[in-house]
């Protein structure tokens, strides 16, 4: 199954440092452009309040105090998923299968999490006290706030991360330093500081434990628990309730995590003519565990359906009965279903496999998994077990001001794979030179 | 957590022996009943068998023993194991009181009566249900009609339903002493109507229910909605929430009203008198742009800022002709919420000649949402509306009192034509 | 001093009665919500593994160690002190 890119040669591997085309500009004035456009509106936003959302107060207000920004935030967290899978198959699994995009998923993993805390930036009333409110009341309010625990979980995966990062690449950049930019020496330099050779073999082992510490927090206990857990221990709204929200969770960020490095990945061999060095293998590979991890999404949306309908609590059968009587649900659990459908199809008959599909078939899981969570956090609000206002359900649909953040930070992700690919080279060297001659 | 294991059991120290010995009465009795109520407390100890273990033992000390085994009235009090430290400790309290010939003198407060130490082993087992209860609140106490438990000032409310007309004068009451923006109604009011009632209409007042066990002030991340030690007031410090909502959507009552924009009112036109509270915290009027209000049982007024004769006393209690909203000192069973529900029932006396089982009377009594565990500090008179029951138009609409009931028409208008019109 | 002596008891006498997981009146008292098990007990635990790998087992290198940790101290100081700086920024354009 392996493939041996170890032919492909270092000059292949630094190629986003040393080209420089039209094509890239283009792509960065894109980002550029998304992220102008969420600015324009952010602005409104701090200037004139909340109130240029369409959030609203539930209760006698009949909105939703949480919605699109929450939704966003939890997909991004989700995303930022691909970096332990990819970094856990190569360093505790061995799956040298997928070195080539091991990477590309720790960089995903840094620029989605970024995303998720610009969500939560623009999700407060008051972002200018995120810092000054929030630390000091660390120390006493971690003990009782979910979003504290959220907060704490999430700057160390991101901690974690980017020092996996750090020490991994101090091998590349040393050994590649002649092939490197002059011009950013001091960055080089500080990225290699005291780096020596026999350092390699001690730096392979810390990452290893890195990568077995991140694999347990990030996956099981943020995802699986501090996330699912600021809805599920509320006492106050039905469609939030219940354990399966962890598994629940868990398996919709691995979904769209999956799904998000395909499309980098993807992305960088088209730009870059990296046939040779991210294989189809790669790809079919990653294919394979799209279809799995979407089927464990569809069979949890199963689980959460059926103990809605059958005998629930009138409150919960309320609730699922709206959530499977809304459209977008079902255009949701659709693209998923028919990403898993094709992912399986393509393991069977592989003539059915085309990397055009496969990225097309990504976007449209991304697309549902972000419609499911925000379903899931403005539906779950809409539901409340204190049923007695008319003006609950009331209706929410997203205002330009908050779509426009989902493209900024869209944005955001391409700004930094741009300025990212052009620093660092984002396959490892690993990946097309012997471990031997690592280890050596 | 019930276990067999002894050393789980605090023992009471050195102190409290002094203390007990003090009282005159057997230490070592009151040592060993402390502890032995602690298992009652963790369900270790059945109360049957801690009556039965003592009751030689205390007659032989007291005389007397009319520590009660018997199941509460459902209305009195709360199921759970707390209580039952409670009655206990209610037992020795009318032990002490029984020796001393106090004889039911209802002015005095717990405290003062705690205070004489007349069987100080009470002291020991008094404060089991609200300990370390930096709520100022007392978990044990939350039972519609609990009039005496609990150390220090518990602010509640008791509303009874039976007499609200709908008038909406507690809303616009509300609104206008707390400057309120458009919609954002701290007190509101539904009319509903429910199941095999036909077209009658029934009315519920919903403040914040200050609930001693509040989801809200559990989640909040940085500790802005907080409840005061004082006097259980749950309130919001604007000058450090962040605006996350979070309060917002853990909160089962829908109480919380965002400031979505600028405020109707501004800050120039409200003095610090009605927003600064006695520990310097600014937590009362409407809150700033960007963070979350809600009802404050009004603290100012609560605070003596309004003047003393304000002290125990709301806005919307104010407003209120039809004697339906009362607000007080749940502790002190004088209060007004206490008294009113005590006096509603002995006028509504059950039939206990013909049926000696039935309680003593017929009033229907509740609290939001119980079953969510938020010990509400606001009970109810009345019927519950059941899960059917449907929100109607009043006899008097929210416009004509001057007042928006869904606030998301005015957050809808947006910044430019919203709040400040 | 007596009412004082009285919640001693009390404070005693509640703790086996108080389960801090489900519903506790103690909240501002550090070290007893869920969240102290759960994040330094439960969460974290992987770290501290990390860590102490690092250290004991073989290979091992002081300055490779040394710098792991730096970056760990260091990259959580540059997160929350880039917010920082943007919050500042922030509430004194908009605030």
């Amino acid at each position: 199954m392996s493939v041996d890119v170890t032919g492909v040669d270092r000059e292949t591997l630094v190629r986003p440092i040393q080209t420089f085309t039209k094509r890239y500009l283009a792509a960065l004035a894109v980002a550029f452009g998304l992220i102008g456009v969420w600015l324009f509106f952010y602005v409104q936003q701090l200037q004139h309040g909340l109130i240029v959302t369409n959030l609203a107060d539930w209760g006698s207000g009949g909105g939703v105090p949480w919605g699109l920004y929450i939704g966003a935030f939890i997909w991004w967290v989700g995303i930022a998923h691909g970096g332990i899978i990819l970094s856990a198959a190569v360093r505790l699994l061995g799956m040298d299968t997928y070195q080539p995009v091991a990477r590309l998923a720790e960089l995903l993993t840094i620029a989605a999490l970024t995303c998720a805390g610009v969500f939560i930036l623009i999700h407060v009333g008051r972002p200018d006290r995120l810092v000054t409110s929030v630390l000091p009341a660390w120390p006493t309010r971690v003990q009782w706030s979910p979003l504290m625990w959220d907060v704490t979980v999430i700057t160390a995966y991101f901690v974690l991360t980017a020092t996996y990062l750090a020490l991994t690449i101090r091998y590349d950049v040393h050994r590649l330093r002649d092939r490197l930019p002059n011009v950013l020496e001091p960055v080089y330099r500080v990225i290699t500081v005291g780096y020596t050779e026999k350092e390699d073999q001690v730096v392979e082992r810390m990452v290893w434990w890195i990568a077995f510490a991140i694999i347990i927090m990030a996956p099981l206990l943020l995802h699986g628990g501090v996330i699912p857990w600021l809805f599920s221990l509320l006492p106050s709204m039905a469609g939030w309730h219940g354990g399966v929200q962890g598994p629940s969770f868990l398996s919709i960020a691995l979904t769209s995590a999956v799904s998000g490095i395909i499309i980098i990945s993807a992305a960088f061999r088209y730009a870059y003519g990296w046939d040779e060095l991210i294989p189809d293998t790669v790809f079919q590979g990653l294919a394979k565990w799209l279809g799995f991890f979407s089927l464990i999404f569809l069979w949890l949306q199963l689980q959460q359906v059926i103990t809605g309908i059958f005998a629930a609590p009138t409150t919960l059968q309320h609730a699922t009965e709206v959530k499977i009587a809304t459209p977008l649900y079902w255009v949701a659990i659709g693209l998923v279903a028919l990403a898993m459908l094709y992912a399986f199809a393509t393991s069977l008959r592989p003539e059915l496999y085309d990397i055009r599909v496969l990225v097309g078939m990504s976007v449209a899981v991304l697309f549902g998994t972000l419609a499911e969570k925000v379903l899931f956090v403005v539906e779950g609000l809409q539901h409340a077990h204190f049923d007695l206002y008319a003006g609950v359900p009331g209706a929410y649909i997203p205002s330009p001001v908050e779509i426009s953040a989902v493209l900024g930070t869209v944005g955001i992700v391409v700004l930094f794979f741009l300025v990212v690919s052009k620093v660092i080279p984002v396959v490892e060297l690993h990946a097309i030179e012997d471990h031997e001659e690592v280890d050596a | 957590m019930s276990t067999d294991d002894e050393s789980m059991y605090a023992t009471p120290d050195e102190e409290h022996r002094r203390l007990l010995e003090e009282t005159g009465y057997d230490a070592d009795l009151g040592m060993e009943m402390a502890r032995d109520a602690q298992k009652v407390s963790a369900g270790d100890l059945s109360e049957v068998e801690f009556y039965r273990r003592y009751h030689d033992r205390i007659l032989e000390e007291f005389d007397v023993d009319d520590r009660e085994v018997d199941l509460p009235d459902p209305d009195e009090v709360d199921s759970g194991d707390v209580n039952a430290i409670d009655r206990i400790e209610g037992a020795f309290e009318g032990i002490g009181e029984t020796l001393r010939g106090v004889d039911g003198d209802e002015s005095e407060s717990r405290r003062s009566v705690m205070k004489k130490g007349a069987a100080a082993a009470a002291l020991g087992l008094g404060g089991l249900g609200s300990a370390g209860a930096t709520t100022g609140g007392d978990d044990g106490a939350a039972g519609a009609g609990g009039g005496d438990d609990g150390e220090g000032t518990r602010w509640g409310m008791t509303i009874n339903l039976n007499n609200c007309d709908g008038c909406l004068a507690c809303m616009v009451a509300c609104d206008q002493e707390h400057n309120l923006s458009e919609g954002a109604n701290w007190m509101y009011v539904f009319a509903f109507e429910d199941e095999g009632q036909g077209e009658q209409e029934n009315f519920l007042p919903r403040t914040c229910q200050h609930c001693t066990d509040s989801p809200c002030t559990k989640v909040c991340p940085v500790g802005a909605r907080h409840t005061r030690e004082e006097d259980g007031l749950v309130l919001t410090d604007y000058d450090i929430c962040i605006g996350c909502r979070y309060c917002e959507v853990s909160c089962p009552y829908g109480v919380n009203y965002f400031q979505w924009g600028e405020p109707d009112v501004p800050e120039s036109e409200i003095d610090d008198d009605h927003q600064i509270d006695d520990r310097g915290r600014w937590v009362g009027s409407r809150p700033p742009e960007g963070v979350m209000g809600k009802c404050t049982f009004c603290v100012d007024r609560q605070d003596g800022q309004m003047g003393e004769e304000k002290v125990g006393t709301t806005a919307c209690e104010e407003a209120c002709t039809m004697d339906a909203i009362h607000f007080g000192d749940l502790n002190d069973p004088e209060s007004p919420p206490n008294q009113h529900l005590e006096e509603y029932r002995s006028g509504q006396e059950n039939d206990l000649e013909e049926f000696p089982n039935r309680k003593e009377h017929t009033v229907s009594t509740f609290k939001l949402m119980e079953e969510r565990g938020t010990e509400p500090n606001v009970q109810f008179i009345g019927n519950e509306p059941s899960p059917h029951a449907e929100q109607v138009e009043g006899p008097v609409a929210y416009e004509d009192m001057g007042i928006t009931d869904n606030r998301k028409e005015v957050l809808d208008r947006g910044a430019d034509g919203g709040e400040e019109a | 001093m007596t009412p004082l002596a009285a919640s001693a008891v009390a404070a005693l006498a509640s703790g086996p009665a108080a389960v801090p997981l489900a519903s506790s009146p103690e909240y501002t008292l550090p070290f007893v919500g869920p969240g102290t098990y759960l994040i330094f007990g439960i969460v974290l635990l992987p770290v501290y593994a990390m860590v102490a790998a690092w250290f004991i087992g073989d290979p091992s290198d002081r300055f490779a160690n040394l710098l792991g940790l730096g970056y760990l101290a260091g990259l959580t100081t540059v997160l929350w002190g880039s917010l920082f700086v943007a919050t500042i920024i922030i509430g004194v354009v908009f605030f």
